[in-house]
C-alpha cells in the first residue's frame, strides 16, 4: 500500500513538472528517462523476464517510429498514430518474431541480432533520406505534449508490467526463464507463453518508437533501426535489475544522467561505462542494482521475480 | 557472364577471410561452449594495431601477422583468467548464456575505446601493393584479396596440422568432445580450455591485419561478429574445413546478392540465409549441431 | 591397493553414498553389485575424482587420492572405463588409443603398450582408423577398455561394461579381462548389474544397496549365496 502511494504521489509531482519547470534541460531529460524505460522494458518482458535474451529489439523500435511517422504525417492525431505503432510493431513481430521462437536460447539472441541487421541495412536502402515531423506541429514545437505522452506512455508501459510480474502469468514466464525443460514438464505450454511475452514485448517496443518519433523532429529513417537501440535496453535491464519493474528504471535514469554528463565531451562514453559495469553484473552482481539495495533493505518482494542466484 | 565471374572471384576472396574471420569463434564455441561475440571486436582492435604499428615503423602488415598472433594470444590468456574462468563451472545452457553475456559486454567496450580513441573515421593501410590487381582472362583478383587467402590457407593447415598430429592438439578435441571422459585420460581440462581460448584470441589477430588493408572502421566490429556467427551456424561445430567450406558459401551467396539485387544489399542475402538456416537446419551444412 | 574408508557422497544436498568402505588388494579381482542406482557409478566416480566425497578417504596404493586433481589420478596407475564407453567418438579408434595413454610416461611407450592391446582386441587393429562412433556395442566397449590399459595403469576401473551388449561378447570381453588380470598381474575393480558374470571372474565381490554397503564374500560364494540369487541372478 505504502509503495502504491509512493508511485502515485511520484506521478503526480511528475505531471505537475511542467507547469512549474520551464527549462527544456529537465524536460528533456526526463523525456529521455520515459524513452529508455518504455525500450528496457519491453525487452525485460521478453529477457529478463522469459529468459529470451533478444540482441534485435531495434527492430520492433524501428517500425514502431516509422508506422508513427507515417500515420501522423497522414493527419492521425499523436495518440491514434502511437497505438498505431505499437500494433505494427506487433504485426511484425507475428511474421517474424514468433516463428523465431523456435529458436533456443542462445540460438534466439543471434538470431535477432541477424533480424536487426537485416532491418537495419533494408531500411537504410529503402528510405535513405531524412523523416520529418508534420510542420503544423513543428512550427509551434513545444516539449510540453511531448513531455505528456512520453509521461504516458512511460505509466502504461510500467503499470502492465507491474502487473505481469504480479500475475500468474508472470510466474509461467519467470518459470520458463529459470528450467524450460521443467516448466514443459509440468504441462506448461511454453511456446503459447513466450508468444504472450514477445506481444507484450513488442507492443512496448512499438510504443517506444513511436515516442521517439513524436519527440525528435528530424532524423535519418534508419536512425531508430540502429544496433544500439538493441543494446542499450539489454545493458540498462540487466544493470538495474533484470525481471523487475524497478530495474529498468533505475538503469534508465543511470544512463541517461551518464549520457548527459558525457554528451559535451565524450559522446558514447556512457555505453562503454555502462559496458564495463555489464560484465561486472554479469559476473558478481545477477540482481543488478535492485539486488544491492534489495541486500541493503532486506528482502522485497520484486526479489522473488529476479533470475536465481548463481 | 564476365561480370558474373568478376563478382563471384570476390566473393570467394571475401569467403576465404569470412572463413579465417569464424575460425576462432568456432573453436572456442566448440571446445567449452562459450559464445564470443566479442571476436569482431577483437578482429577490429587487430586491424587498428597493425595501422597504427604501420604508421610509425611502415613494417608491412603481412609481415605483422608475426606480432599480432602472439601478443593476441597472451591478450587471450590474460582475459580468460580474468573473466572467463570463472564460468567453467557452470552446465552448459548457463555456460553460453554468461559467456555471451560478457562477450557482448566487451563488444560494446571494445567498438567504444576504439571510437573514444581513434574516432569513427575509416581506416586504411595502404602499401605499395594496395591496389594492385592480378588480372587472369579480364577478372581482376585483388593481391590483397589473393594474400587473404594465401594466409587463410596457410593457417587452417597449420591448425589442422596441430590438431590431428600433436598430442595437445589431440587434446584439445578431446575436450570439445567430452569434458568428462577427457579428463579420465589424464587431460587437464582447465588448461586446455585456457590454451584454445588464447589460441581463438590469436586468431583474430590475424584476420584483423588483413582487415587493416581494406577501409575499415569502430563498426566493422558488429559485421565481423555477424560474419562469423553466419559461418559458424553454417559449418555447424567441429570442423575446421568446415569454416573454410562455410566461409566460400558465404562468399558465394553474397556474390549473388550482389549480382542479382545490387551491392547495398550484400549482406542482407547472407543473413536472410542465416535466418533461415537458424531455423530449419541449426546444425549447420557440414557439422554438428552448434 | 585400494582402499575406500567410510566414504560418504552428496549430489548437492541429496546424499549417494553412506559410510561405504571396502578393499582391493592387489592383484585382485574385485566385484562391486547392486541394481540400478545403488551408487556404484557414484563409487567408481570417486575414486576416479570426478565427484568429490564429503566425509571419509580414498587411498591408493598408499597415497590419499581424494585430495588430488581429477586429471591427476591417471598418473597415480587408475585408470577408469566410464558407463556408456565415453569414446571420443568423432575420433579414430588409434587417436582414442592414443588419448588414453595421453599421460607423459605412457607416451614413451605407446607402440609397446599398442602392440600388446592389439594382441589382446584383434579387431581394434583391423578397424585403426575408423571412426570409433562407427563401430559395434561390442567393439566399443573393447575399445573403452583397450584405451583405459593405455595409460598403464596399476588399478582398471570398470562401469557397467555389460549394459547393451549381447551375453556372449560380454562373456569374451570378461575373459579378456580375466586373462590381462592373470598377464599383468593388474588389479581391477568391476561394477555390473549383470552380477554372474562378473563374479565369476572375481576374487571377491561386494554388494552395494541404496549408498551402503550390505555384504560381501568371495567371488564363488556370493554366486552360490541365497540372497544374491534371489535379488539379483534372477535379472542377470
Amino acid at each position: 500500500m505504502k509503495q502504491f502511494l509512493l508511485v502515485i504521489g511520484i506521478v503526480i509531482c511528475l505531471v505537475l513538472v511542467p507547469m512549474v519547470i520551464t527549462k527544456a534541460y529537465i524536460l528533456n531529460l526526463i523525456i529521455l528517462i520515459c524513452l529508455y524505460t518504455i525500450l528496457s522494458q519491453s525487452w525485460n518482458v521478453l529477457g529478463g523476464l522469459t529468459g529470451q535474451i533478444s540482441l534485435g529489439h531495434s527492430t520492433f523500435f524501428g517500425i514502431g517510429a516509422l508506422v508513427f511517422r507515417y500515420l501522423w504525417i497522414l493527419g492521425i492525431p499523436p495518440y491514434l498514430a502511437l497505438c498505431g505503432a505499437s500494433i505494427s510493431s506487433l504485426l511484425l513481430a507475428s511474421i517474424i518474431g514468433f516463428p523465431a521462437f523456435k529458436l533456443r536460447g542462445h540460438y534466439f539472441a543471434i538470431g535477432t541480432l541477424a533480424l536487426s541487421m537485416i532491418a537495419s541495412i533494408t531500411v537504410q536502402n529503402i528510405f535513405p533520406g531524412v523523416s520529418f515531423s508534420p510542420p503544423e506541429f513543428l512550427s509551434k514545437y513545444s516539449l510540453v505534449p511531448i513531455y505528456y505522452m512520453a509521461l504516458t506512455a512511460a505509466v502504461i508501459t510500467l503499470a502492465l508490467v507491474s502487473a505481469l510480474t504480479r500475475s500468474k502469468l508472470g510466474l509461467a514466464l519467470v518459470s520458463i526463464r529459470e528450467e524450460e525443460d521443467a516448466a514443459e514438464a509440468i504441462g506448461i505450454n511454453t511456446f503459447e507463453y513466450k508468444v504472450i511475452a514477445m506481444t507484450l514485448s513488442t507492443l512496448i517496443a512499438g510504443l517506444g518508437g513511436g515516442l521517439f518519433s513524436f519527440y525528435v523532429a528530424s532524423y535519418y529513417y534508419y536512425v531508430p533501426f540502429e544496433l544500439g537501440w538493441s543494446f542499450d535496453p539489454v545493458l540498462i535491464s540487466f544493470i538495474g535489475g533484470a525481471g523487475t519493474v524497478a530495474g529498468p528504471v533505475l538503469g534508465s535514469i543511470v544512463f541517461v544522467i551518464l549520457k548527459e554528463l558525457f554528451a559535451i565531451s565524450l559522446g558514447q562514453m556512457n555505453v562503454l561505462i555502462f559496458g564495463i559495469v555489464f560484465i561486472f553484473t554479469v559476473l558478481f552482481l545477477p540482481k543488478g542494482l535492485i539486488g544491492i539495495m534489495g541486500m541493503v533493505r532486506g528482502v522485497k518482494k520484486s526479489q522473488a521475480l529476479l533470475p536465481k542466484e548463481r | 557472364m564476365l561480370r558474373f565471374i568478376q563478382i563471384l572471384s570476390y566473393g570467394l576472396l571475401n569467403g576465404a577471410l569470412y572463413g579465417l574471420v569464424a575460425l576462432g569463434l568456432s573453436l572456442v564455441f566448440g571446445v567449452m561452449n562459450y559464445l564470443m561475440v566479442a571476436h569482431g571486436g577483437l578482429i577490429m582492435l587487430a586491424a587498428y594495431t597493425t595501422f597504427w604499428a604501420f604508421f610509425y615503423t611502415h613494417i608491412d602488415p603481412f609481415l605483422f601477422i608475426l606480432v599480432v598472433t602472439p601478443l593476441f594470444f597472451i591478450i587471450g590468456w590474460i582475459l580468460f583468467k580474468i573473466l572467463f574462468q570463472s564460468l567453467m563451472r557452470f552446465p552448459e545452457g548457463e555456460k553460453i548464456k554468461n559467456s555471451l553475456l560478457i562477450s557482448f559486454g566487451l563488444l560494446l567496450i571494445f567498438s567504444n575505446l576504439a571510437i573514444l580513441f581513434w574516432t569513427a573515421d575509416e581506416r586504411a593501410v595502404t602499401t605499395v601493393y594496395s591496389g594492385k590487381v592480378l588480372d587472369v582472362f579480364g577478372v581482376r583478383l585483388p593481391y590483397i584479396g589473393l594474400g587473404g587467402v594465401a594466409i587463410a590457407m596457410i593457417v587452417i593447415i597449420a591448425l589442422h596440422f596441430f590438431l590431428t598430429r600433436t598430442y595437445f592438439g589431440k587434446a584439445i578435441r578431446a575436450v570439445s568432445l567430452d569434458h568428462e571422459a577427457a579428463t579420465l585420460m589424464g587431460i587437464n581440462v582447465n588448461k586446455v580450455c585456457l590454451v584454445a581460448f588464447s589460441i581463438g584470441f590469436a586468431l583474430a589477430g590475424i584476420p584483423g591485419v588483413i582487415t587493416s588493408l581494406q577501409a575499415f572502421n569502430p563498426a566493422i566490429s558488429f559485421d565481423l561478429t555477424n560474419k562469423a556467427l553466419i559461418v559458424l551456424i553454417l559449418a555447424g561445430v567441429g570442423s575446421i574445413k568446415g569454416v573454410l567450406i562455410g566461409g566460400f558459401f558465404l562468399g558465394a551467396i553474397e556474390a549473388a546478392g550482389v549480382y542479382l539485387v545490387g551491392t547495398p544489399y550484400r549482406e542482407v542475402f547472407g543473413l536472410i540465409l542465416f535466418v533461415l538456416i537458424l531455423m530449419f537446419r541449426p546444425q549447420g551444412l557440414a557439422g554438428k549441431r552448434a | 591397493m585400494l582402499e575406500v574408508r567410510q566414504v560418504d557422497v552428496h549430489y548437492g544436498d541429496i546424499q549417494a553414498l553412506w559410510n561405504v568402505s571396502f578393499r582391493v588388494e592387489d592383484g585382485e579381482i574385485v566385484s562391486l553389485i547392486g541394481s540400478n542406482g545403488a551408487g556404484k557409478t557414484t563409487v567408481l566416480k570417486t575414486i576416479s575424482g570426478i565427484l568429490s566425497l564429503t566425509k571419509g578417504s580414498v587411498t591408493i596404493g598408499g597415497i590419499r587420492s581424494d585430495t588430488i586433481k581429477a586429471y591427476q589420478i591417471v598418473e597415480h596407475g587408475v585408470s577408469l572405463v566410464p558407463e556408456g564407453r565415453r569414446l571420443f567418438r568423432d575420433m579414430t579408434v588409434l587417436e582414442n588409443l592414443e588419448l588414453g595413454g595421453y599421460i607423459a610416461r605412457s607416451r614413451l611407450n605407446k607402440d609397446e603398450n599398442l602392440r600388446w592391446i592389439f594382441q589382446m582386441f584383434p579387431v581394434l587393429q583391423q578397424r585403426i582408423h575408423q571412426l570409433a562412433g562407427t563401430l559395434s556395442g561390442g567393439e566399443q566397449q573393447m575399445l573403452a577398455i583397450a584405451r583405459g590399459l593405455m595409460s598403464e595403469p596399476k588399478l582398471l576401473l570398470v562401469d557397467e561394461l555389460s549394459l547393451g551388449l549381447a551375453p556372449l561378447i560380454v562373456k569374451h570381453i570378461y575373459m579378456t579381462l580375466k586373462e590381462i588380470n592373470r598377464s599383468k598381474k593388474m588389479t581391477i575393480l568391476i561394477v555390473e548389474q549383470n552380477v554372474r558374470l562378473a563374479l565369476e571372474i572375481s576374487d571377491r565381490g561386494y554388494i552395494i544397496e541404496n549408498g551402503r554397503i550390505t555384504g560381501e564374500g568371495k567371488g564363488s560364494e556370493l554366486l552360490k549365496s541365497d540372497k544374491v540369487k534371489t535379488a539379483y541372478l534372477a535379472m542377470g
